[in-house]
């Protein structure tokens, strides 16, 4: 029975701020896209900001040559337009010619070719034209001034949908890019539902053909992906809401909500889903141990805030205080928000400092904050999680659901373990 | 334009970051679109600091950009001062903001804020972060440093350290205490450590050891000029230069050269037979001019590889 006492946190006031924000550009993203597209380069045309971002963020170590790389503007770009394209062509020529790998090139703007208006859409359909067929070049934005972090990905989704063939077949596609150890769970639970042909976007190759089309029904994996939604929906396809697949409830609900699109009966659902939901329940009531009645505070990062903050809430047994979201987009995260209860601060945007001033106020048990703020909180008394972590590590599903809550309890745990004080 | 797959030098406001963490006191108003951010993680990851830079980014979007930038590079300003409350700032621009051309310096100077305003021209798509770094200390020591009257103990400067260097503080305590033996105290080390009020007496030193050309030798040549402060061109690094570096400050100060040299292993490990291995063993050296010089210098006569 519903209870009538419980108000959630979609009819909750949200906080808009605006100011500095501490969020990484969208070009982030490729650190994970180049790894999950093994027949992709990402070439992103822009300064030595972007190439040191790059390094930096992806902490890269060379041990073969990588399949991302920056075309550094240089001066005489700037002054011309017409010699940028040239330029331009001249080093995707050369990079070609170098690595026959290669079999979709993505062409990424940045915050300095979108200033200059460097058409990269433009380059996109020069070059495909002339690498046709074997090589594929598309185009899509990373720059810091559209994107923050995993608007990356987003953008680089939105810009595959025109290409996917058309379809009229009744199919599942499964949307956002997850490691492949999850895929394959993901993809067996389908299968073992019942429930196909199942295809997932981005395919680890080009080869790979993801169609489209009025009877194509998707599913999101992440909520940062509001663009590729919309251009889904364009395309016909029929989006199935749902609470995103952490821990055994989200899972569950996932799973659930596409169940019913493609018939599967209560029974079958459960025989399926009975055993994988208690263990991961299992693992999450161990791991959140020490989570339990603990409160916690999102820094807005990577936009998994709304989702993970539904998982320790709901699964784990913790109080938010507040749930910050670079952007909060209610068509994909709507449901994670009904599951809520009111009482934390949803906030959109940032102004740094005004957000740490009420981090330093409320000092929640367990603050999550991206890796420029992490050290700092933790010099100032606070426990703090690296949100970057969430992105880069396998959380979805069942299998994962104990570690998700584990990547949580760590830094709790950690802090009761150490003992630095002197021995008497 | 120039296909890049990595890099370890950043851009130049990258240098400019690491001589404003360096430092205490200062803070960086740094026009910059969303996402210039991440920087700030080089210093509060991989160096650990467990403060935030003192650098305060516009982080502009899109739609700022069809607005005002310049406002909100103003607004940013004025938030930055009342909230820090710096002896002094560094304005300047990232590489996006440089071609939007707000003129970050003459914005700042013009909004009558009581603390020096030091503004930064550095061409992003020219140069690189060892750059910015020696124009920023640069700009900072041209802007604060002013002749004054010197210790009555022979004292020097420190010139070169910054955030983000490579065993900076290693050296400065080496190199104090190398120092100290002769008699030489130090008079202030910049930018590391360094508040805009140290800054101001910089000239009260008898001399300025440089010790990494990278970052501080603008500066020292600027010293040398305006502020009579001779500067050392020997860089410490390896058992020779070390020597020479010492005999350098006894030029200079007419000190004796004092070498402690009880705790120097380095002669005896290349001697010892089991070094004979190292014979003629080839070495590739990485790294910017000052080490890399350093350790070819080491990896030939002091340790008897080929270079």
């Amino acid at each position: 029975m519903p209870d009538v006492s419980f108000t959630s946190c979609a009819q909750a006031p949200v906080l808009k701020e605006r100011g500095q924000r501490e969020v990484f550009c969208g070009l982030t993203s490729i650190i994970w896209l180049h790894r999950k597209m093994q027949d992709a380069f990402f070439l992103v045309v822009g300064s030595r900001t972007c190439a040191h971002l790059l390094q930096s963020a992806a902490g890269v170590m060379i041990f073969a040559e990588p399949r991302f790389g920056t075309a550094i503007l240089e001066e005489t770009d700037l002054a011309g337009l017409a010699d940028a394209h040239q330029e331009l062509d001249r080093e995707v020529d050369r990079l070609l010619s170098r690595r026959p790998d290669i079999r979709q090139l993505f062409l990424v703007g940045s915050c300095p070719s979108e200033v200059i208006k460097l058409d990269l859409s433009k380059a996109a359909e020069r070059l495909s034209q002339k690498y046709a067929p074997s090589v594929r070049v598309l185009n899509f934005t990373g720059s810091g001034i559209e994107t923050t972090f995993t608007q990356g990905e987003d953008e680089c989704l939105t810009a595959m949908v025109p290409m996917l063939n058309e379809s009229s077949d009744r199919q599942l596609l499964v949307v956002g890019a997850l490691p492949d150890v999850v895929e394959d769970q993901m993809r067996s639970l389908l299968d073992a539902l019942g429930i196909g042909p199942v295809s997932v976007l981005p395919a680890s190759s080009a080869g790979n053909t993801v169609s489209v089309g009025p009877n194509t029904y998707f599913a999101m994996t992440q909520p940062f992906l509001g663009e590729t939604h919309s251009a889904l929906l364009r395309r016909g396809a029929e989006h199935i809401p749902a609470p995103f697949p952490f821990g055994a409830e989200g899972t569950t609900a996932w799973l659930r909500a596409i169940a019913d699109k493609f018939g599967v009966s209560d029974d079958k659902f459960e025989g399926v889903v009975s055993a994988p939901r208690a263990r991961a329940q299992k693992a999450i009531a161990q791991a959140s141990e020490v989570l339990k009645n603990k409160s916690v505070f999102f820094f807005p990062d990577s936009q998994l805030e709304i989702p993970l903050a539904r998982f320790l809430t709901v699964e784990c047994g913790m109080t938010a205080l507040e749930v910050g979201t670079p952007f909060l987009h209610r068509p994909l995260v709507g449901p994670d928000l009904e599951l809520m209860s009111q009482g934390p601060v949803i906030s959109e945007g940032q102004d740094v400092d005004l957000q740490l001033d009420r981090a330093l106020q409320q000092r929640a048990d367990l603050t999550v904050c991206g890796l420029g703020l992490a050290n700092p909180l933790e010099a100032a008394g606070l426990t703090t999680k690296w949100a970057i972590e969430l992105v880069f590590t396998p959380v979805h599903f069942y299998e994962q659901a104990g570690d998700l809550a584990g990547l949580f309890s760590r830094p709790l745990r950690r802090r009761a373990i150490l003992r630095q004080e002197a021995a008497e | 334009m120039k296909l890049t797959v990595w890099t370890y030098e950043g851009p130049p406001h990258v240098g400019a970051m690491r001589v404003a963490t360096g430092m205490t006191g200062l803070h960086y108003v740094l026009h910059a679109p969303q996402g210039d951010t991440y920087a700030d993680l080089l210093f509060t990851m991989i160096e650990r600091r467990d403060h935030r830079p003192p650098v305060t980014f516009t982080t502009f979007q899109a739609r700022d950009l069809g607005s005002d930038t310049a406002n909100l590079f103003k607004t940013s300003c004025k938030e930055a001062y009342e909230r820090f409350k710096p002896q002094a700032m560094i304005v300047g621009s990232s590489c996006t903001a440089e071609l939007i051309q707000d003129d970050p310096g003459g914005l700042a100077e013009n909004m009558g804020l009581d603390v020096p305003i030091i503004p930064l021209e550095l061409p992003s798509y020219q140069r690189k972060e060892n750059f910015g770094a020696d124009e920023t200390f640069f700009q900072i020591v041209r802007h604060l440093a002013k002749p004054c009257e010197k210790t009555k103990q022979i004292s020097c400067n420190l010139i070169g350290p910054t955030a983000l260097g490579f065993r900076h503080r290693d050296d400065i305590e080496e190199i104090s205490g190398l120092l100290s033996d002769m008699g030489v105290s130090i008079n202030v080390v910049a930018p590391m450590g360094s508040s805009p009020e140290d800054i101001q007496k910089l000239g009260s030193a008898h001399f300025n050891v440089l010790m990494y050309p990278e970052t501080g030798e603008s500066a020292a040549r600027w010293m040398e000029r305006e502020l009579g402060l001779p500067f050392t061109k020997s860089i410490p690094i390896g058992v020779g230069a070390t020597r020479d570096f010492l005999n350098e400050v006894s030029q200079i100060t007419a000190l004796d050269a004092v070498v402690d040299e009880s705790r120097l292993r380095l002669p005896w490990y290349s001697a010892s037979v089991d070094s004979t291995y190292l014979t003629g063993k080839r070495v590739f050296i990485f790294g910017d001019g000052t080490h890399a010089m350093a350790a070819a210098r080491i990896a030939r006569d002091e340790m008897g590889f080929e270079v």
